[in-house]
């Protein structure tokens, strides 16, 4: 879900809705459209990921990533520092199922399933959070607040419950969307086990026009917890392309 | 009637002065007693109200639990170099038994020897049947290297949490001993059979030391007989033990060693404010003396102004010593603050007799008329300058309220001695020197005709003057808006204090804050239930419990299960010897074990774990650099380049790891559960309580716990782990808390009581609303200007507010009082008489409280410099305000 936002971000569609009555949309149907808008067909972006270490050194990243499927399927190759360039991430079904791959051992590595839900990259967004398209309309059910004004922008609210059968990381989402753009501006995570506790918070902002699509090119998740911030800022997106199956695989890992 | 009392003072003082100099200095003397009885409470965690239920509970738990006591060695330098330190020192510490009841700077070996299975998870105990099923080494390595994979691939949590964290960097450790024995072994030819036991012990147990991961700093924790609440013991107690260190660093040059936690602490803060208050003091007696020498061109006034002020402060102490009996890290500056504050009334007096003395010939006339002119503003300053401090009391935060009633006792003790022993002091000096030099004394009475010349120019432009000073007034309440405040605690400390820059060490070396939290859980369930509550908290690095050592009897009978049949392998272990065709199999194993720990070691690295990925560095060497020192690698290639040699030396190691790797595996799958009565009393006393019905439950915090986001977070989840949660982080946000409010309260009430004095002084609501003008304007600039020199609030200057209100208050009094005697057109007149005196305390104020500044206590200079800000604001708003807004009222030239 929130996944989707992140990686993706960038993604789909603009256009279709807009000759509609915004006011009349339901919940289910403002998540669905942000979730398509999300979820292009395929984008291919470059990242820069600023993190904290453990022993609170800022550290960053910088990595390629392509998505296909709406989101399905992605892959993630650093590029910097030197010592991880190469070293791949796969994640498939919605970061259910997540591979590493290793350039210098030439070994792939799967990760347990329950992974998605922890933390990538010592960063602030989760497996989950980066790797699942469909979340938001999949794992949660979405109700209409009133509509409030966030970041400067009119917003639709929307209060995502997970679904009981749900393995989604998080108990309760709570969204500002952006009535011209169809793009949440402002996601507020709450504990998986207590909806009470707000655990993190995204902010995307800097919303760009790319290939017909409006795509936020800075997330920032604050961990509410932890007291930490991750950036990511996507530097160069492009939608649209031809992107093989091939890629997602194993062998695509090692190209 | 006032006027009356100071007509007959100065009458009688004239006639008597020996008589009245004689009867102080007795009343001096007696005030000594009491006041060279005081006790220092200089620690933070003293101005927090006594009554506050997480207060109550900290000094319990202190007093009950001396383990929460904590005194730490911290020693720096070369593995070898520190644990050798650590070996020589510790006895002789133990040694100490008057204040030290034990010494940890290694773990329980024997417990953990006999019990360490029992202690650990089912799930690792199912690891360790598979991992010690033979000990034998290619079998050893192939399971070493399959628990590493199954990490990540199966349903293994991967290193999210600091406890996990620390649970790799252990086994790492270990194995990285063990790489190292093994390496050993393919290069020496005799049998190290001492190394190859410490290399199971480290396999099983780890580094029995309490030393960092880069093996480069070593605590020693020491358990003291008394609690940090007794000052006494605590100096006593540091002392010795840094003697101890200070000896044995002679034999050990390459080792640095120092000792902090909280009893030290206590000691510094102590050592260091106390000796800060003595050179301010003495810095402030010495600058308002020459400021007094210079500005009366006299040295004898002065003088007696000095012991005037000296008599003061002990007669104030004493009267402390007797309601009180302590001095807090706020009110330890007390001695400091009547210097500056209650010289003014001296000036007072002498700046006028001074004036008379050119006039009148007698000189208790000149007495008389000088009291009669000075009194009331000296009497009413003092008194609005007391309300404002005793209406301090209001506040609940302990540090405040004493500081509030310290400062009101000096205040009023500083009037009285002044009004009484001062005119008698400059009588008996007139006398003695006419007796000595056989003539008239003479009196030197310097004008100032500046601050005449600025009343003349004010009066001649007032509305000028005062959309000047709105102006300023405008900008410096847009600075003030902007200040921060600073929630660093470690920032109000003594700069350079040695303890405070140990714990940065120790932060530093171990990623964990020596300022813990503690829970006292009433029985072993609720800190079992507390510790799974903590450990599930995010910004909780560590627990240290009880229940880590007293597994549930469930869980034991689970764990049980595996034990018997580690016990049960390992009883039938037996060795085999390599064959050549085995050796290609271990070169395998070890350079999948390279892949493995460089996987680990990216992963870590791309998850920001970096103790993780130093320590796997460690072992195979920096990942981006082509030749660096990779010790499974160098194994790798000694067994190639002589393989026949190697094989031999191999099965050597391999005998003697195997016997004592199953010794010690015997020894630990001991299936015997563990039970409260076969504890260790280390473990027991360390946790529980003397009565026995209390739990301690330490938490560490994983960050850094004086980061004000982090505290409010960790004290945050502190509330939801338990809420008797207590220690000094969460007392810290509270003190800011307090803090804050009683401020805020503090200064509302005390401007409240401050105008109230001032209309009945005056009997004027025009003229008490006047007299608060400049004080609002002066609070306003000082925190303006704080904002300007680029400081910040913290919890000690943050008082400075309400005070700045009682002291600010008096250039105000003093120029209206001087208005009402001379009539409201008399302005270049009123400033060059009372404008000079205002200017004189002022400067001497600031004296007084700059001299805080040079103290090494970074809040007292942070108070320093409030209080300079806000004593010179206040002058000048003074004299900007009041002449002007006088100016334009009557500006008819009509008397009020």
């Amino acid at each position: 879900m929130k996944e989707i936002i992140i990686c993706a971000g960038l993604f789909i569609f603009s256009g279709l809705l807009y000759g509609n009555e915004q006011k009349a949309l339901t919940a289910e149907e403002i998540i669905k459209e942000m979730s398509v808008r999300l979820n292009p067909q395929t984008s291919k972006a470059k990242v820069k990921m600023t993190i904290m270490t453990t022993t609170q050194k800022k550290r960053i990243f910088i990595y390629k990533l392509f998505s296909k499927d709406h989101g399905e399927k992605s892959l993630l190759k650093y590029i910097s520092p030197s010592r991880i360039k190469g070293q791949t991430i796969l994640m498939l079904n919605d970061a259910r199922d997540i591979w590493v791959y290793f350039p210098r051992t030439k070994r792939i590595r799967k990760l347990a399933s329950h992974a998605r839900r922890q933390k990538l990259k010592g960063s602030d967004f989760s497996y989950e959070d980066l790797g699942a398209s469909n979340a938001f309309v999949d794992e949660y059910n979405a109700v209409r607040k009133d509509d409030e004004k966030k970041e400067g922008r009119q917003c639709y609210k929307l209060e995502l419950t997970r679904k009981v059968k749900s393995s989604a990381g998080y108990s309760r989402l709570m969204l500002w969307v952006d009535k011209e753009y169809l793009i949440p501006l402002v996601i507020d995570y709450y504990q998986d086990e207590n909806p009470g506790i707000l655990e993190k918070e995204l902010i995307l902002s800097n919303i760009k026009l790319i290939d017909g699509i409006y795509t936020p090119m800075k997330f920032v998740m604050y961990n509410k917890l932890d007291n930490t911030k991750t950036v990511m800022e996507f530097t160069e997106v492009s939608y649209n392309l031809k992107i093989s199956d091939d890629l997602f695989t194993e062998l695509g890992m090692q190209k | 009637m006032r006027e009356r009392i100071l007509k007959n003072w100065a009458h009688f003082a004239a006639a008597h002065p020996w008589l009245v100099i004689t009867a102080i200095l007795f009343i001096t003397v007696l005030a000594a007693i009491p006041a060279s009885q005081i006790k220092m409470e200089m620690h933070w965690a003293d101005l927090l109200p006594a009554g506050d239920p997480m207060v109550k509970e900290f000094n319990r738990v202190l007093k009950e639990y001396k383990s929460t006591s904590t005194i730490i060695v911290v020693v720096q330098g070369k593995e070898a170099q520190i644990k050798k330190f650590a070996e020589r020192i510790a006895p002789e510490i133990e040694k100490l038994t008057d204040y030290v009841e034990r010494v940890d700077y290694k773990i329980d070996k024997q417990f953990f020897a006999e019990h360490g299975f029992m202690l650990s998870k089912a799930k690792d105990l199912e690891q360790n049947l598979t991992l010690f099923k033979d000990l034998n080494l290619l079998p050893l390595l192939k399971e070493i290297n399959n628990n590493f994979e199954k990490t990540y691939i199966e349903e293994e949590e991967p290193l999210s949490t600091r406890e996990k964290e620390d649970k790799a960097v252990r086994y790492l450790d270990g194995l990285e001993y063990l790489l190292h024995t093994l390496n050993g072994f393919l290069i020496l030819k005799e049998v190290d059979s001492a190394r190859v036991d410490a290399a199971a012990d480290r396999f099983l147990l780890g580094d029995p030391y309490i030393i960092s991961q880069d093996k480069t700093t070593l605590l020693i924790n020491i358990k003291p007989t008394f609690s940090s609440m007794n000052v006494d013991e605590d100096i006593k107690a540091t002392m010795a033990i840094q003697k101890i260190i200070d000896k044995a660093g002679k034999d050990f040059s390459d080792v640095r060693a120092g000792i902090t936690g909280m009893i030290p602490l206590q000691k510094d803060e102590m050592e260091y404010t106390t000796r800060d208050m003595r050179i301010a003091s003495i810095i402030a007696l010495v600058l308002v003396l020459v400021l007094f020498i210079l500005t009366f061109r006299m040295w004898s006034s002065p003088v007696l102004a000095a012991l005037n002020l000296i008599v003061s402060v002990v007669i104030a102490a004493g009267l402390v010593g007797l309601f009180l009996g302590r001095l807090n890290l706020m009110t330890s500056m007390f001695a400091v603050i009547l210097i500056g504050l209650g010289i003014d009334y001296s000036i007072h007096i002498i700046s006028l007799y001074s004036e008379r003395r050119v006039i009148d010939k007698e000189p208790g006339l000149a007495m008389e008329q000088a009291l009669i002119r000075a009194g009331p503003g000296i009497v009413t300053g003092a008194l609005t300058t007391a309300c404002a401090f005793f209406a301090l009391t209001i506040s609940v935060t302990r540090g405040i309220k004493e500081m509030g009633i310290v400062l009101g006792i000096g205040i009023i003790c500083a009037m009285l001695v002044t009004i009484i022993l001062l005119p008698a002091l400059l009588i008996a000096r007139e006398r003695v020197m006419t007796r000595v030099s056989r003539r008239p004394s003479k009196t030197h009475h310097i004008e100032f005709t500046a601050l005449e010349n600025i009343g003349r120019l004010i009066v001649s432009r007032p509305m000028l003057f005062l959309l000047i000073g709105c102006a300023i007034t405008g900008y410096m309440l847009y600075q003030a808006f902007r200040v921060r405040f600073d929630y660093n605690m470690l920032n109000i400390e003594p700069e350079g204090l040695p303890t405070v820059a140990l714990q940065d060490t120790i932060i530093k070396a171990f990623d964990l804050s020596p300022d813990f939290a503690m829970v006292a859980a009433s029985s072993i369930d609720e800190a079992r239930a507390v510790v799974k509550r903590a450990k599930a908290m995010p910004s909780v690095g560590a627990v240290n419990s009880i229940s880590e050592y007293l597994p549930t009897l469930q869980e034991q009978k689970r764990r049980r299960l595996y034990i018997e049949r580690i016990h049960q392998q390992a009883a039938n272990a037996g060795y085999k010897a390599n064959s050549k065709n085995n050796l290609n199999k271990i070169i395998e194993e070890l350079e999948r074990l390279d892949m493995n720990i460089y996987e680990l070691g990216q992963l870590a690295f791309t998850g920001g774990q970096d103790r993780v990925d130093r320590k796997c560095q460690s072992i195979i060497g920096r990942p981006d650099k082509e030749d660096a020192d990779n010790l499974i690698l160098t194994i790798v290639e000694k067994i190639k380049k002589e393989p026949d040699q190697a094989l031999g030396r191999l099965n050597v190691f391999q005998k003697n790891f195997l016997e004592g790797l199953k010794k010690r595996i015997l020894k630990m799958a001991n299936s015997q559960y563990i039970t409260l009565d076969n504890l260790p009393d280390q473990i027991k006393n360390h946790f529980i309580n003397k009565s026995g019905d209390q739990y301690l439950v330490i938490i560490y915090p994983r960050g850094y716990v004086w980061n004000y986001q982090y505290l409010t977070t960790f004290t945050r989840q502190l509330g939801r782990i338990s809420s008797k949660s207590t220690g000094l982080p969460p007392m810290f946000l509270k003190l800011i808390n307090y803090i804050g409010r009683d401020g805020l309260r503090a200064t509302i009430f005390t401007i409240f009581i401050v105008f109230l004095l001032l209309w009945m002084d005056f009997r004027s609501l025009w003229l008490a609303l006047l007299g608060i003008i400049p004080l609002i304007a002066g609070g306003i600039w000082m925190v303006g200007l704080l904002q300007s020199f680029g400081a910040m609030f913290n919890v000690v200057n943050v008082m400075g507010i309400p005070m700045i209100v009682g002291i600010g208050i008096d250039d105000g009094v003093h120029l209206i009082h001087r208005y009402i005697f001379e009539g409201f057109n008399k302005t270049p007149v009123v400033l060059r008489s009372t404008g000079k005196a205002i200017l004189l305390t002022s400067l001497t104020t600031i004296a007084g409280f700059g001299s805080l500044m040079v103290s090494k206590y970074q809040g007292f200079v942070s108070l320093g410099l409030l209080l300079t800000l806000g004593v010179a604001a206040c002058f000048l708003t003074t004299i900007i305000f009041l002449p002007s807004i006088i100016s334009l009222k009557y500006k008819s030239g009509k008397n009020t």
